[in-house]
């Protein structure tokens, strides 16, 4: 219970502090007091700190929508890799090595390389229509004879993962589009060039992904205790892995048209706090949600501040941050509850 | 009185080759049947038929009065509770979590709920489990959990495939009394056992099974006969009285 509020707070703590740092560091740096009074001056509040035109730029038209779409693709992305998780009942579900991403990435860029520069909300729709196809290609290949196999799956997903990148990399070379964004943009990540516009797209289908789980949280929990002890257990258990992978699509297809593939969210935030919250997915949601959009914030605020003048892609600083804290996880909880089996 | 479970002629095979042959059998409220048989006599087919993980070739499969494919799967877990051979959990659920899950089909409040569980996991003997990592039981503390999980579905008819195989002597003894319990609540029980000892102490009646077929139903008594077990089980067997109390021993002869 008490290590429970401790992360509960630990992360409302996180998110505060990244936003804020977020909005203040950069090229331009900008004094969190001089942000609070920017933030406080669109809510017609004055509190009484001189702000320069360019200060408001900088904090409301570029950093803030870029901060919040991070934290938007890392919700989804979190709580989309502790969907697949439970859907598949594999603690390797993640949107990258199931090649989920790639899908929805390779959608994406079809998207806009044929509606092109008319294509507003083109890239999500094209993200989602790709994630689906690809986890659509994942259960048939990995499902044998009722059941998902652990091994196949991952082996699916790796080959998935790869012609994918290998289709975005030679489209984004091949087709002239000025609304196509680059091969490195696709396959590394990046949040450069955040709108409002795109923040409010990419929010409303990440939510729309993210408000069908709660519906199927309890259902979830005994889907990992088996397919078939959920089905002797009441659970109509093709109709929850639907409803769980379409909600995934959904989270993923936006999450990538967005910001690109964008590797380890959806691994590292819902293992760490499954180590604290245990695998109950009514808290692990929420929580998974929290630290996925906290990871993401953190690995952007680094890809802008790190290489300054130019940016780090953001992909590569998840892995170079995720990698890591996920492999120190894999042996904590080894050593706390034993082999994956 | 509507039978809890009513197997009509039920058949099913895989690949031209008959897994359960033509079988008809019945479970009634308070009564504990025992199914036992050979390897490869259609036990485990069997049960796999009465939970619905597969669908019946031919025949009907009614629980409580029910045709199984006219229930979804709500209707059916309230009707029959199923325990597998083993559960395999790759998340670290603690062992009451597991126990919870098995009310799942019911409309009861949480504070029911935990009582029902908590009392179960005491009847059990996995009080001292509660808040341990299911994934890291011994086999026996994994099948009582889960035993624990399936009673508090307080489902009137309640399947179980081998309950006592990971167990030892006095945990098998305590699932056959909590069995015998049930059964005087009311509720049905079908009993694959491998222990024909087992089966002949428990059992208010005992389906034998050979090849798919049921070859023998009835009381301890008529089904377990020296000739007709030796026969099925093909090892000479001999049959005879307990000497400490009523009912039967079964022995392996040599030779």
């Amino acid at each position: 219970m008490k290590r429970t509020g401790s992360l509960w707070i630990a992360l409302g703590a996180g998110l505060l502090a990244l936003l804020v740092a977020n909005l203040a560091m950069g090229a331009f740096s900008i004094s969190p007091t001089r942000v609070v009074a920017v933030l406080g001056d669109h809510i017609g509040l004055d509190l009484g700190v001189d702000i320069t035109r360019s200060d408001d730029a900088v904090v409301w038209s570029i950093r803030l929508p870029r901060v919040l779409l991070a934290a938007v693709v890392g919700a989804g992305l979190g709580v989309a890799g502790m969907t697949l998780q439970a859907a598949f009942r594999n603690p390797l579900g993640e949107a990258q090595i199931l090649g989920v991403s790639g899908g929805a990435a390779t959608g994406a860029v079809l998207a806009v390389a044929l509606v092109g520069a008319a294509g507003g909300g083109a890239a999500p729709v094209g993200g989602v229509i790709g994630a689906a196809l690809a986890l659509w290609t994942l259960t048939s290949v990995a499902r044998y004879r009722g059941r998902t196999e652990v091994a196949t799956l991952v082996l699916a997903g790796v080959a998935l993962a790869a012609v994918t990148a290998a289709v975005v990399g030679l489209i984004a070379v091949v087709v002239d589009n000025d609304e196509l964004r680059s091969a490195p943009f696709w396959l590394l990540g990046a949040l450069s060039g955040a709108t409002w516009k795109e923040l409010w797209i990419t929010t409303g289908v990440v939510a729309a992904g993210v408000a069908v789980v709660p519906l199927l949280a309890a259902r979830l929990d005994l889907l990992l205790l088996g397919e078939r002890e959920a089905a002797h257990l009441g659970v109509d258990v093709k109709q929850v892995r639907l409803a769980a992978l379409g909600a995934t699509a959904l989270m993923t297809g936006a999450a990538v048209a967005a910001a690109g593939i964008v590797g380890f969210v959806g691994l590292v935030a819902p293992h760490a706090v499954r180590a604290v919250l245990g695998p109950g997915h009514r808290r692990l949601l929420w929580a998974s949600l929290a630290a996925g959009a906290l990871f993401v914030m953190a690995a952007d605020l680094v890809a802008r501040t790190a290489a300054t003048p130019t940016e780090a892609p953001l992909g590569v600083v998840t892995a170079i941050v995720g990698g890591p804290l996920f492999l120190w996880l894999l042996r904590r909880t080894r050593a706390q509850y034993g082999e994956w089996g | 009185m509507t039978a809890l479970l009513d197997l009509g002629g039920v058949s099913y095979g895989v690949a031209a080759r008959g897994l359960v042959n033509d079988l008809t059998l019945g479970v009634d409220p308070g009564e504990i049947v025992t199914l036992v048989g050979p390897n490869g006599a259609g036990k485990t087919t069997t049960v796999r038929l009465v939970s619905g993980e597969v669908e019946a070739q031919g025949g009907t499969i009614r629980l409580g009065g029910g045709e199984i494919g006219s229930l979804n799967a709500l209707e059916a877990a309230r009707r029959r509770a199923v325990l597998p051979q083993q559960t395999t959990v790759r998340f670290p659920f603690l062992a009451r979590d597991i126990v919870a899950m098995g009310r799942f089909p019911l409309d009861t409040d949480r504070e029911t709920d935990f009582e029902a569980c908590r009392a179960m996991m005491r009847r059990t003997d996995t009080t001292h489990l509660a808040e341990s990592f299911y994934p890291v039981l011994s086999g026996g503390e994994q099948a009582r959990v889960n035993l624990a999980r399936v009673l508090v579905q307080e489902a009137p008819l309640i399947v179980l495939d081998e309950p006592v195989s990971a167990m030892d002597v006095r945990h098998e003894l305590l699932v056959m009394r909590l069995l015998r319990e049930a059964a005087d609540d009311g509720a049905g029980c079908l009993v694959v056992l491998h222990d024909l000892n087992l089966a002949a102490a428990n059992a208010d009646r005992i389906a034998l099974m050979h090849e798919g077929r049921l070859v023998a139903v009835g009381s301890v008594e008529e089904v377990l006969d020296a000739g007709l077990l030796s026969e099925v089980y093909q090892q000479p067997l001999s049959v005879i009285p307990h000497p400490e109390r009523d009912g039967l021993l079964v022995l392996v002869r040599d030779g």
